[in-house]
């Protein structure tokens, strides 16, 4: 179990958010629905890799990949 | 407080994607008023709903994730929900979720109901639910939130006489409070802040506090009380605001545990495909850009016929009203200055109506944040984002609804630049002057699909785009202090767009362009036809008297002799002689007084450029016909040197500077009121004229 950035997983993968950076843009994609304890999914990237788009609460939500930065997540690798 | 009398004041709000706007157009038809709220650009749009108990007011809020005002959207909802607002004394708040998603939608439920007002739940798309195979207990959803809840499948116009019903019986209700304040925060704060600002509980004095500096309406003494009492109570907005974040969170997955019954399977297949198609690394650009291509097919080509029609029409009542009045100055005003200056104002509403359908469609179906998400790498670099897109896009029809699209871009910066670099695309007022002008460039039109007229149209549009691009990169490295934005962009489900919202997004937009821009363009077409017509005493007609009267009175000398005479006016006019004094410092752009006159005459709007050189270059009444303008502009010669007026060095010139040049008051007026005040738009005037003279001179000093 490895603790990483939400920006660094790959298409399709399903990981829990551990911790929200502390800053502004960080709350607010809290209360956007990425809290702690819910599972997100990397559903695509945009060309270049960025935006990138994750499930959350079964929406799916755009981030920038500097925004994907602030979220900590743990993949249960395999 | 609940079952309030004839003057209440129903406040739909919802998180965005829910549905919300269906609703209220739903509830109110036509019956929709679209003002301002005092010191933000958030558009204040209410609407009255016909009831057996008389008139209800409705306000449809900006929808929202949160009551935390961060955007000037959520600022908005949380001033109007705080009784910040003076006028809006909210009675009871509908508010939206979507039930095949409730998840997303009550995290907001619960702060609207800690806020206190009579509250009530739609759950919309019911249907969707349904589909998914989504069971929700709505009988054990209203107890545990202690509201009235209805479902509704508002595109179907299922459950909207439900939706009516409740709002004339009044059946809201203060719902059982989720967070308590004195949990994380000293109680006797929380009533010290009360009695300072004067909120009716304790989760609207938190969230006062929580957000005193964002809130101007607060007076500054006020201010500094609370940020005193901060200090003495230690309060840690950031931690409050997380403990809170936690427990509403907390408290929506117990509700949910026990009211609502997923299924197994993974939904929302269709759109995930359809996803793979539009966000493709390859396909997603091509079928970007062959919607964009569509787009503005449909705003040149479809538009056309009925602005025909708009201009035949108008010419048509002018020449009938100048036959059936008397003549004099009043009728003169009536033909020749107001009722030109309406249809010069009704002949945009065809482009602004298709522009906003097309808008309505696109953000109706899902794909609207499909673009955003695309191109939103691609306009970083510029300092512009992925919602800069589509104000840019409808520019090309007209700047003014482009302008009024950035409001859904939350960033300041980003929406500035995008704001004053949208008059630089090349707008359809544009268009007549790019004819007139290409056309005397190129007076034999080829029939070949590829040809040089329109190789100059494209590189004269092309030049827009470049000069709006080059302006955002180099505003964004002057504004780069400004905090630049974030995303986070929902990517709703794909769905059919409503044709009832398509048609009330039209007749609203055009309706707005009507009254807002239309007042300023008529006022100034009369402005310059009083300049036009009159002169200083009795200058004009001593002018007119100088002309020859022919001996032989054939029809082409009688024509020739009035049409000397027009000259001879408009040169002893008040607008002549503003032409004239300028002539000296649009001389090195290659340009005479009566080029001087039509500058100066269009900055009211561009396309006067053609009615009043028409006028200038006195073709009589029939200024709109293009072909004989065109013999005329090509005929004529200047009065110094005898030589053609309009050279190709000349015309090219004057493409350039048009392209570049503001030369609209509707754009400067739209453009202080979305960013309330005058230092924006008169930077941008000063600009993009400093830019078009420039560019123009360099123009003709080489090609002459």
């Amino acid at each position: 179990m490895t603790s990483v950035t939400a920006d660094t997983i790959s298409t399709n993968q399903t990981v829990e958010i551990v911790d929200l950076d502390g800053n502004e843009t960080g709350q607010r994609l809290g209360e956007m629905g990425f809290w702690p304890g819910k599972n997100i999914t990397l559903v695509l990237s945009a060309p270049f890799g960025d935006p990138m788009a994750f499930e959350v609460d079964n929406t799916v939500i755009a981030l920038r990949k500097n925004e994907a930065k602030l979220i900590k997540v743990k993949t249960t690798a395999a | 407080m609940a079952k309030s009398e004839s003057s209440s004041l129903i406040a739909l709000t919802g998180v965005p994607n829910v549905g919300k706007t269906t609703i209220f157009n739903r509830l109110t038809g036509l019956n929709q008023k679209v003002g301002n709220y005092p010191g933000v650009t958030v558009d204040k749009v209410t609407g009255k709903m016909k009831s057996t108990k008389g008139i209800v007011d409705i306000l449809d809020l900006p929808g929202t994730y949160n009551l935390f005002p961060r955007s000037e959207d959520e600022r908005v909802v949380f001033r109007v929900l705080s009784g910040f607002e003076p006028d809006i004394d909210v009675s009871a708040v509908l508010t939206i979720a979507d039930m095949s998603n409730p998840e997303r939608s009550l995290f907001l439920v619960t702060q609207l109901i800690d806020m206190g007002h009579p509250t009530a739940l739609v759950l919309n798309m019911e249907d969707q639910a349904q589909k998914e195979g989504l069971e929700l207990n709505k009988i054990l959803l209203q107890r545990l939130l202690g509201i009235p809840v209805i479902t509704a499948s508002a595109d179907k116009g299922i459950g909207i006489s439900e939706i009516k019903k409740a709002i004339e019986e009044g059946s809201f209700a203060e719902g059982r409070k989720v967070v308590n304040p004195a949990d994380f925060c000293d109680e006797s704060l929380l009533l010290k802040v009360s009695g300072l600002t004067k909120q009716n509980n304790a989760y609207q004095a938190l969230q006062v506090l929580k957000f005193k500096d964002e809130e101007k309406k607060i007076p500054k003494n006020i201010r500094d009380r609370l940020g005193e009492l901060v200090e003495e109570y230690k309060f840690d907005s950031a931690q409050v605001q997380r403990l809170e974040t936690k427990m509403r969170y907390d408290h929506v997955r117990d509700i949910l545990s026990k009211c609502l019954k997923s299924p197994e399977k993974k939904r929302a297949g269709l759109t995930r495909k359809l996803d793979n198609i539009f966000l493709h690394p390859v396909f997603g650009f091509a079928i970007f850009l062959a919607i964009l291509f569509l787009v503005f097919q449909a705003i040149f080509s479809w538009a056309e016929g009925p602005m025909d029609f708009i201009d035949t029409s108008f010419a048509f009542l002018a020449h009938w009203f100048s036959e059936f009045l008397p003549s004099g100055a009043l009728s003169d005003l009536l033909t020749e200055g107001i009722i030109p200056g309406i249809g010069g104002i009704v002949i945009f509403v065809p482009q602004i109506a298709l522009l906003f359908a097309f808008l309505s469609i696109l953000e109706g179906s899902g794909y609207m944040a499909r673009a955003v998400f695309i191109t939103d790498r691609l306009m970083r670099p510029f300092g512009l984002n992925g919602r800069s897109v589509v104000p840019l896009i409808s520019g090309f029809a007209c700047a003014i609804p482009g302008i009024m699209a950035a409001r859904t871009i939350s960033n300041r910066r980003d929406r500035l630049i995008t704001i004053f670099v949208t008059p630089f695309m090349s707008c359809s007022a544009r268009l007549p002057v790019y004819i007139v002008l290409v056309g005397l460039l190129f007076p034999e039109s080829e029939s070949t699909f590829f040809n040089a007229k329109g190789s100059a149209f494209f590189g004269l549009y092309l030049l827009g785009i470049l000069a709006a691009l080059v302006s955002a990169a180099g505003l964004k490295l002057i504004m780069k202090n400004e905090r630049s934005g974030t995303l986070v962009l929902e990517l709703p489900r794909y769905r059919i767009p409503q044709l009832r919202t398509v048609l009330t997004t039209m007749y609203e937009k055009s309706k707005t362009f009507i009254f807002e821009a239309g007042k300023i363009i008529l006022a100034i077409s009369v402005i310059l036809w009083v300049l036009a017509s009159y002169g200083p005493g009795d200058a004009m007609d001593r002018a007119a008297s100088t002309v020859q009267v022919p001996q032989e009175k054939t029809e082409a000398a009688i024509q020739k002799y009035q049409a000397a005479v027009s000259a001879q006016r408009i040169q002893a006019s008040y607008a002549g002689i503003v032409g004239k004094w300028v002539e000296p410092v649009i001389k090195p752009l290659g340009y005479d007084w009566k080029i001087g006159i039509a500058l100066i005459c269009s900055f009211a709007a561009r396309e006067v450029f053609v009615s009043t050189v028409a006028t200038i270059y006195s073709i009589g009444a029939d200024s709109e016909d293009i072909q004989t303008l065109q013999e005329l502009l090509s005929n004529e010669t200047r009065d110094d040197t005898g030589t053609p007026t309009f050279t190709p060095a000349t015309v090219w010139s004057l493409l350039v500077f048009y392209a570049f040049a503001m030369q609209c008051m509707s754009t400067i007026a739209i453009v202080k009121r979305e960013t309330k005040g005058w230092k924006w738009p008169i930077i941008q005037t000063v600009y993009m004229t400093v830019l078009a003279y420039l560019s123009a001179l360099v123009v003709y000093q080489l090609l002459s």
